[in-house]
Parts: structure tokens; C-alpha cells; sequence
């Protein structure tokens, strides 16, 4: 049994490379079927991304080179598993919305409840409860009043 | 016909430039007296006011160039013996149109490849990892968020953090702030003002951008503060930023921002007072004096242009 799981040249820990909805789905099965061959891959993929055996290879390959499989040979085949477990992926994925958002890139597409890049400080958070608080003690007492 | 069309397309595309510099440059002038009007009344005369050099630029190009504006609003002049009514002529107009429409392309391309394709490929990833939760997507991550992403069916999504911390009050106030969002399709118009102040150089353009960004929210909180409370909303504002302060993501950094204690004080303060409609009429009908006065002006200074 040969084992390639080293972190090819180039692959960031931090950045997660872009992915595509095939290679989303390859990631699913393989969270959910670790050691997977190719083939036990495609009969694990859902019916509408169900690929040829050879653009799933592709598929796996790329993944692969991207740092986010490894692999071991085994007889002829590669079985291949997640380097990166979904919440990690998802960490990831959040970073760089975040990262997005520090720079700029996304705020034609993404409207945010509370701004992630606004790190605002507690004393600043503590003012704002007091007057929160002071505007609800002026209101109930108001109501009292009527 | 080939050079009056050249020169239209050249004229078109520098006024538009020189437009979107000048009220740029102007905005801060505005920017105190907007920023103190009804947020969703100020948010669309801020795009309107983006979309203004544009508009501007169109406007003028015809009444520039088409026969009726030269007969009506330029007055009586020849070239070279010929009296009949012209568009102003720019020579070697079609090779400096190549580098000016050059310049434009390179600008929307960059604009595609650097901010709106990413966006396209995060939303396509967050709704795989996603689950449905009624009107939301809730993504399993530990981080507290909620937000809005897309632009023609633009999607609320909420982490599973946000919703285990926060009460179903809180929550429902979230919601109701997004689904703000999701109506006035604000990422939507956050893009068209993007594309609107593409001509200018983006330090230029940034306050605008930040101040629509800024009177966006402001606008969906108040929309929220219909469904829950105004004290409500804010209570919800102020818990999320607690728990996002308490868990900051990796890869995030400090940053200083005024953004969420303008929105409290929004939501506890008084609403300020909208602008009666006559007032957009007036602004409309002052800005269309103002591009007719113009013509002339326009069409002699092009004339002269070497």
C-alpha cells in the first residue's frame, strides 16, 4: 500500500481553491464513504451528477492536486479519501466570504445582517446596550403612563 | 453618416466619464443631507444620483445629435459654407474611440473576473453544503452568520452557530432584516451602482458605494422594525455582533467600523422624516433644465476640441 497523502506543491491550508458542483458532490461522497475507489465513487454519486469513469478521474485528480483528497494505491486502484473534513470546508468557505468582504469583492452580491469585517470593540457594544436599555426603560415606562 | 456616429460614440463615452468625475467630486457636498433622510427614500436618490452621468451622458448624446435637439436648442451656425442642423463632429474620433472603449471593456472585465464570478462560485458552493430552513438556508458552520448573497434570486442564508445562539426573537428579527433584502433586491442594486460608477476610479466612487451599502441596511432594519420591534431589531444587531466578536473566523482581522452603532442609534432614535414626492419632481425636473441649458454650450465646446 502506497500512500500520497503529502500536500502537493503549491496547495494553500488556508485558501480554499475554487470548486465545482461535481467536485462538491465527489467531496460528499467521499465525507460519507471514506476510502472510496473511483468506481465506488460513481456508484456513490447522486443520479443527475453521475459522470463517465473517466472525467471522474479527472475529477479525483484534481481534487487531489487542489490538497483536498488523498490517496493510496491499492492492487491497481487508488482508493481515495477527504483530506479536509466538511466543517473545515466550510471554515474555509466562510474565511473567504469574509476575506471577500474585507476587500471589498463581494458587496455587489452579499448583504450581511451584521458586517463579519466590522470588528467593533466591547466598550463600544457595552454603550450601545445602555442606551438600548435606557430607550426600552423609556418606552415601558411611557406605556406605564398611558 | 460613419464619422457622425464615431464622434456620438466618442462624445457619449467622455461625458459620461467627465459626468461621473464631477459628481463624485460633488457628493460630499450632498452626503450630510442625505445621510439625515429616510433611509430607503435617501438610497434611491443616492442610485439615482450614481445613475445621473449615465442618464446624463444618453440625454445629451441625443439631444446632441439627433435633429430635433440641434434645430431647437443649438443655435444658428456654419462650417465651411454648410447651414443645415448637425451633430458636433470630432475629428480622428474613430481611432481615439478605440482606446477609450479599450479602457471601458477592461474595466467591466476586470469588475466581472474579480468581484462578481467569485461571488457566482461562493453562492453555487454555499448552496451545496446548504440545508433548507423555511425562507433561509441553514449552513452547518460554527461561525455566526447571517446574510444575503445573490442578485436576481438572491438566497438568506444562516449558520447553524447563529441559530443555536440566538432566540427565536432574535432570529425571526434576522429574518425579517433579509427578507428586507430580499425584496428591494439590494444586492441588485448594490451591483448597478458598482456598474454605474465603473467610469471613476474606485477611491473616488467608495464613499457613495459604502454610504448605498450603509443606507441599505439601514432601510431593512427599519423594514424589520414593522414585523419585530425597532429595540427588537437592535437588541439583535448588538447580540450577533457580540457573538461574532467572540468567535471571529480565521483569516479575520480587526477593523474599525461605525456601521453597526449608526444602525442602533437608527433603530432607537426617532425615524427621520421622508421627503414629500414633489421633491423628486423638482430635483428631476431642475436636472433636465439644467442638461437642456447645457446643449449649446456642449455642442460649440465639442466643435472646438482639436
Amino acid at each position: 500500500m502506497t500512500g500520497e497523502n503529502r500536500p502537493p506543491p503549491g496547495a494553500s491550508s488556508n485558501a480554499l481553491p475554487r470548486l465545482g458542483e461535481l467536485e462538491l458532490a465527489v467531496m460528499e461522497v467521499l465525507w460519507r464513504h471514506p476510502a472510496s475507489s473511483t468506481q465506488q465513487v460513481q456508484a456513490r454519486l447522486p443520479q443527475a451528477r453521475r459522470n463517465s469513469l473517466s472525467t471522474l478521474q479527472s475529477t479525483l485528480e484534481r481534487l487531489h492536486r487542489k490538497g483536498l483528497l488523498g490517496r493510496e494505491r491499492e492492487r491497481q486502484a487508488y482508493l481515495y479519501r477527504a483530506r479536509v473534513s466538511r466543517s473545515e470546508l466550510l471554515g474555509r468557505l466562510l474565511g473567504g466570504v469574509i476575506s471577500q468582504l474585507h476587500d471589498g469583492s463581494l458587496d455587489p452580491i452579499l448583504a450581511s445582517f451584521v458586517d463579519f469585517a466590522e470588528n467593533i470593540d466591547d466598550s463600544t457594544l457595552d454603550r450601545l446596550d445602555e442606551l438600548l436599555q435606557a430607550r426600552l426603560r423609556a418606552r415601558d415606562a411611557g406605556g406605564c403612563d398611558d | 453618416m460613419t464619422e457622425t456616429l464615431l464622434s456620438a460614440a466618442l462624445c457619449a463615452l467622455l461625458l459620461w466619464w467627465v459626468l461621473a468625475l464631477l459628481c463624485a467630486a460633488a457628493y460630499p457636498l450632498l452626503r450630510r443631507r442625505l445621510l439625515a433622510l429616510d433611509p430607503a427614500q435617501a438610497g434611491n436618490f443616492l442610485l439615482a444620483y450614481l445613475a445621473l452621468p449615465l442618464l446624463g451622458t444618453l440625454g445629451a448624446s441625443l439631444l446632441l445629435y439627433g435633429s430635433a435637439g440641434a434645430l431647437l436648442l443649438v443655435s444658428d451656425h456654419c462650417h465651411a459654407g454648410q447651414c443645415s442642423d448637425h451633430g458636433p463632429l470630432l475629428r480622428g474620433a474613430g481611432l481615439a474611440l478605440l482606446p477609450v472603449m479599450a479602457w471601458y471593456a477592461w474595466r467591466l472585465v476586470n469588475c466581472v473576473r474579480r468581484q462578481w464570478w467569485p461571488g457566482f462560485a461562493l453562492a453555487r458552493q454555499l448552496r451545496c453544503f446548504g440545508q433548507r430552513r423555511g425562507a433561509a438556508i441553514e449552513i452547518p458552520a460554527a461561525q455566526p452568520a447571517a446574510f444575503t448573497l445573490g442578485w436576481w434570486h438572491p438566497r438568506v442564508y444562516l449558520t447553524s452557530a447563529l441559530l443555536q445562539r440566538c432566540t427565536q426573537n432574535e432570529v425571526d428579527c434576522i429574518l425579517a432584516h433579509e427578507a428586507s433584502h430580499h425584496r428591494r433586491r439590494d444586492n441588485l442594486r448594490q451591483l448597478l451602482a458598482n456598474a454605474l460608477a465603473a467610469p471613476v476610479p474606485l477611491q473616488l466612487a467608495a464613499t457613495q458605494l459604502e454610504d448605498l451599502a450603509l443606507l441599505h441596511e439601514l432601510a431593512a432594519d427599519r423594514d424589520a422594525a414593522h414585523s419585530c420591534t425597532p429595540e427588537a431589531v437592535a437588541g439583535a444587531l448588538l447580540r450577533v455582533a457580540r457573538l461574532q466578536r467572540a468567535a471571529p473566523p480565521a483569516g479575520s482581522v480587526a477593523f474599525a467600523g461605525t456601521r453597526i452603532e449608526r444602525r442602533v442609534r437608527a433603530l432607537v432614535e426617532d425615524p427621520p422624516p421622508a421627503l414629500p414626492p414633489t421633491w423628486s419632481l423638482a430635483i428631476a425636473a431642475l436636472v433636465l433644465c439644467a442638461l437642456l441649458a447645457a446643449i449649446n454650450p456642449l455642442h460649440r465646446l465639442i466643435e472646438t476640441l482639436p
